[in-house]
C-alpha cells in the first residue's frame, strides 16, 4: 500500500479535469490494492465540471476485492484560497449538474474533500434568478463510512432549481449505524431560493451514524415561503435514531424565511442523540427551539456583534473581525481529522489558540488600526 | 467539441465502462481555459507598492470576468460599481439598509497576505473586482481581444483542450463536429451548449413524480454516452491496440476540416439499448 498522488489542473499536470482523475482511480497501472489515492488541485484556470461522481478506486485493475483505501480531493498549499470567493482553487461548474445529484457526489467510504471554492451561480449575478437545475452542492449518497468535508468554500446559489430547494452539504441516505461523516471548518453563504422552497447549508439529518459538524460558518441562507412553510436552515441534523450528531463552535447568521418560526439555525429533528454547544445564532432566529443551545452557546447575536469582516455583495469575507462574540469562545476540539486547521491554515492546536467559534481563528492576523498603512506578507 | 473517453471497465455498473464519453469540452470552454491560464495571478506582478498595476492585462481581464468593480474611497467607504448597469452604491464599516458592510483595513490587510491577491492600484486607492459572471460569447471575445492587444498569445492557436500525456496514454482524446447540409454537400460546424455538456451526463433512474427531500436518484450508468473506439480505428487514425497501450501517447484530434460528425463517434446507450 502507498499514497499515490497525482496532480490536476491545466497547466502540466497529471490531469486536466478532477473528473478524468476520479475516473482513473481504479486503474492496475496506477493504483494498488489499500493504496491511498490523493487528488491535488491546482489554480491554473477554474475547474468547470458539472458533476463529479466519486465511486471509483473499487475493483483495480479489474481484480475483484482489490480497492483503495482512501480517496482525498484536495488544493496545494499555494493555490487554496484565503477564505473568499476567487482567491483560490476554484469549481465553477458551466453546465447544470442535474436536480438532486450534486455538484459533487460522494458514493464511497474514505473520501475526503477539501480546499476547494465551490462557486454555485449558473448566471452572471446574485439579483437575478438562475434557471438551471443545480441545487445541492455535494451530496453524500449513504456509502460514506469516514468521509470528511472540511474547509470548503460554497456560496452562490440564487434561483428555483426545481422540485427540491436547495441543499449545500446534504447526505441522502442513512448509512450504517456505526459510519461518521465529519462537516469541518467550512464556510458557506449566499443560499438563496427564490421560489416556494426551502434552502440549507448543512443537512444530514437522516444519517443514522456519528455527524461530527464542527467550526462552520453559515451566513445568509433564505427560502420561500409562497404559501406553504419552507425554512431557511443552517445545519439540521438528528433525524435517525441511531444518529449521534456532534455539533459544536458552529456560527449559523441571517437565516431569512417568510415565516419567523422557518428561520431556522440548529435544527435538531430530535430523533437520535445531539451533542451541541459552544455554538452561535444571530438574532434573526426568534424560535427558541431553532438557535444555539447549550450553556456555553451564544444565541441572539447581532451581526454588528459577530462582526464579520465584509458582507457587501460580491466582496464577502466572512472572518472575524477585531471585536467579534465569536474569538476565544469556542472549545478545543483536538486534532481528529484535521479539525485545528482554520480556513486560513492556521493549526489552532498547534498555534496554542483558545478556539474561536466558526471556519476562522482569529489569531492569524494582530488587529490593525483603520486607515493605517498596510503591512504586506507575500507568502 | 472534444472529449475524453474511458478505456477499459472500471467495474460493472455504474462504474465507468469501456469507451464511456468522460467529459466533453466545448470550444468556449477551450477558449476560457486557455485564456484563464494567460491571465493567471502568477503571470503578473507587483508594482512597489505590493498591489498590481491598473491598465494592464490582468485588470482588463478581472473586469471583464467579474460583475462589481470596489474602489476604495477613504479609510471607511468602498464604492461598489455594477459593471453591466453602472449602478452605484457605498459600503462602509457602517451596515447599509441592506445590512452590507466592511472593514476596509482588514478586508485589504487579509487579501495582501496572499501572493495571489488580485488588488490593484495604490495604497488608500485600492481597486478590486467580485462575482464571477459565467462566460458567454461576449465575455470570451472581449478577453481574448484584450489577450491578443497585450500579448502575443492568439486566439486561434488556442483551439484544443490542454489534455495531459497521462490522458493521452490512459484515455481516448478526439474532437468531433456537426454538420450543416446545403443538398448533398455540408460544411463542419462546432458544437455547443448542452448538446456538448450532455455527452457527460450519467444515466439515471426516472424520478418519482412527486420528489421526497432526501430523493437518492438511482444511477444507472456513470454515463449515458460511449465511444466504440474499437470500431473506429480508421475514424481515429489510431489501433485498438495503441489506443489500449498505456504506454503509448495517443492523441486523436484533427483538424477542424477533417473532424468526424457526432453521430459518426457517440453513441447514446439507451437508444441502443445497452441500458
Amino acid at each position: 500500500m502507498a499514497t499515490i498522488t497525482k496532480t490536476i489542473g491545466t497547466s502540466s499536470r497529471d490531469y486536466s479535469t478532477i473528473v478524468a482523475w476520479e475516473a482513473d482511480l481504479s486503474d492496475g497501472d496506477v493504483y494498488s490494492d489499500a493504496d491511498d489515492a490523493v487528488g491535488v488541485m491546482y489554480a491554473d484556470s477554474p475547474f468547470t465540471d458539472a458533476t463529479v461522481t466519486i465511486n471509483g478506486g473499487n475493483d483495480i485493475g479489474g481484480s475483484s476485492g482489490q480497492n483503495l483505501s482512501s480517496i482525498t480531493l484536495t488544493v496545494v498549499a499555494a493555490s487554496r484560497h484565503d477564505g473568499t470567493a476567487g482567491s483560490g482553487a476554484l469549481l465553477k461548474p458551466t453546465t447544470a449538474s442535474g436536480h438532486d445529484q450534486g455538484v459533487i457526489r460522494i458514493d464511497r467510504d474514505d473520501v475526503t474533500i477539501e480546499w476547494l471554492d465551490i462557486d454555485m451561480d449558473n448566471d452572471d449575478d446574485f439579483t437575478t434568478a438562475d434557471t438551471r437545475n443545480t441545487n445541492k452542492a455535494i451530496v453524500l449518497t449513504g456509502t460514506n463510512d469516514n468521509c470528511i468535508i472540511r474547509n470548503m468554500l460554497i456560496h452562490d446559489k440564487y434561483g428555483n432549481p426545481g422540485s427540491n430547494g436547495l441543499f449545500m452539504i446534504h447526505s441522502i441516505a442513512a448509512g450504517g449505524s456505526s459510519d461518521t461523516i465529519s462537516i469541518l471548518n467550512n464556510i458557506i453563504y449566499n443560499i438563496v431560493e427564490t421560489t416556494d422552497d426551502t434552502s440549507s447549508a448543512i443537512n444530514i439529518n437522516g444519517w443514522q451514524g456519528t455527524v461530527n459538524i464542527y467550526n462552520n460558518t453559515v451566513y445568509n441562507i433564505e427560502s420561500d415561503d409562497s404559501g406553504s412553510s419552507k425554512s431557511a436552515t443552517a445545519y439540521r441534523y438528528n433525524g435517525h435514531a441511531n444518529q449521534q450528531a456532534n455539533v459544536k463552535n458552529n456560527i449559523a447568521a441571517k437565516m431569512v424565511a417568510d415565516t419567523a418560526s422557518y428561520k431556522r439555525a440548529f435544527w435538531d429533528t430530535g430523533t437520535g442523540t445531539a451533542n451541541e454547544d459552544y455554538n452561535l445564532s444571530d438574532d434573526t432566529i426568534s424560535t427558541a427551539a431553532y438557535k444555539a443551545t447549550g450553556s456555553n452557546s451564544l444565541p441572539d447575536q447581532t451581526l454588528a456583534q459577530i462582526d464579520f469582516v465584509a458582507t457587501g455583495v460580491g466582496t464577502e469575507d466572512l472572518h472575524l473581525n477585531t471585536s467579534s462574540v465569536a474569538i476565544d469562545e469556542g472549545v478545543d476540539l483536538g486534532t481528529t481529522n484535521g479539525v485545528n486547521i482554520d480556513i486560513n491554515q492556521r493549526d489552532r492546536d498547534s498555534e496554542g489558540d483558545t478556539w474561536d467559534i466558526g471556519a476562522h481563528e482569529f489569531g492569524d492576523l494582530v488587529a490593525g488600526t483603520t486607515g493605517a498603512a498596510f503591512l504586506l506578507f507575500l507568502d | 467539441m472534444e472529449l475524453i473517453v474511458k478505456i477499459q471497465s472500471a467495474g460493472s455498473n455504474p462504474a465507468y465502462q469501456d469507451g464511456d464519453v468522460v467529459q466533453a469540452m466545448s470550444l468556449d470552454q477551450i477558449y476560457t481555459v486557455h485564456a484563464e491560464m494567460i491571465c493567471n495571478t502568477s503571470n503578473f506582478g507587483f508594482n512597489t507598492q505590493g498591489l498590481r498595476d491598473v491598465g494592464t492585462l490582468l485588470e482588463k481581464f478581472e473586469s471583464t470576468i467579474n460583475l462589481y468593480k470596489f474602489e476604495r474611497v477613504n479609510s471607511n467607504d468602498v464604492k461598489r460599481i455594477n459593471l453591466d448597469t453602472l449602478e452605484e452604491s457605498v459600503i462602509s464599516r457602517t451596515p447599509n439598509t441592506d445590512g452590507e458592510a466592511i472593514d476596509i483595513y482588514q478586508y485589504l490587510l487579509r487579501r495582501l497576505k496572499s501572493n495571489r491577491h488580485k488588488i490593484f492600484g495604490s495604497q488608500g486607492s485600492e481597486i478590486w473586482y467580485g462575482k464571477r459572471k459565467i462566460y458567454d460569447s461576449s465575455i470570451i471575445t472581449s478577453v481574448w481581444n484584450d489577450i491578443e492587444t497585450e500579448t502575443t498569445n492568439l486566439q486561434v492557436n488556442n483551439r484544443s483542450w490542454p489534455f495531459t500525456p497521462r490522458e493521452k496514454r490512459g484515455f481516448v482524446c478526439i474532437n468531433t463536429s456537426g454538420r450543416n447540409y446545403t443538398g448533398g454537400s455540408f460544411t463542419r460546424v462546432e458544437l455547443s451548449g448542452e448538446t456538448v455538456a450532455g455527452k457527460a451526463d450519467p444515466a439515471f433512474e426516472d424520478p418519482p413524480e412527486e420528489i421526497p427531500e432526501d430523493y437518492n436518484p438511482v444511477m444507472l450508468a456513470k454515463r449515458k454516452w460511449f465511444v466504440p473506439y474499437w470500431d473506429l480505428a480508421t475514424e481515429l487514425s489510431n489501433s485498438v491496440d495503441d489506443l489500449r497501450n498505456n504506454n503509448i501517447e495517443c492523441d486523436c484530434r484533427k483538424p477542424a476540416e477533417e473532424r468526424e460528425h457526432i453521430d459518426i463517434l457517440t453513441y447514446d446507450k439507451i437508444v441502443e439499448e445497452i441500458l
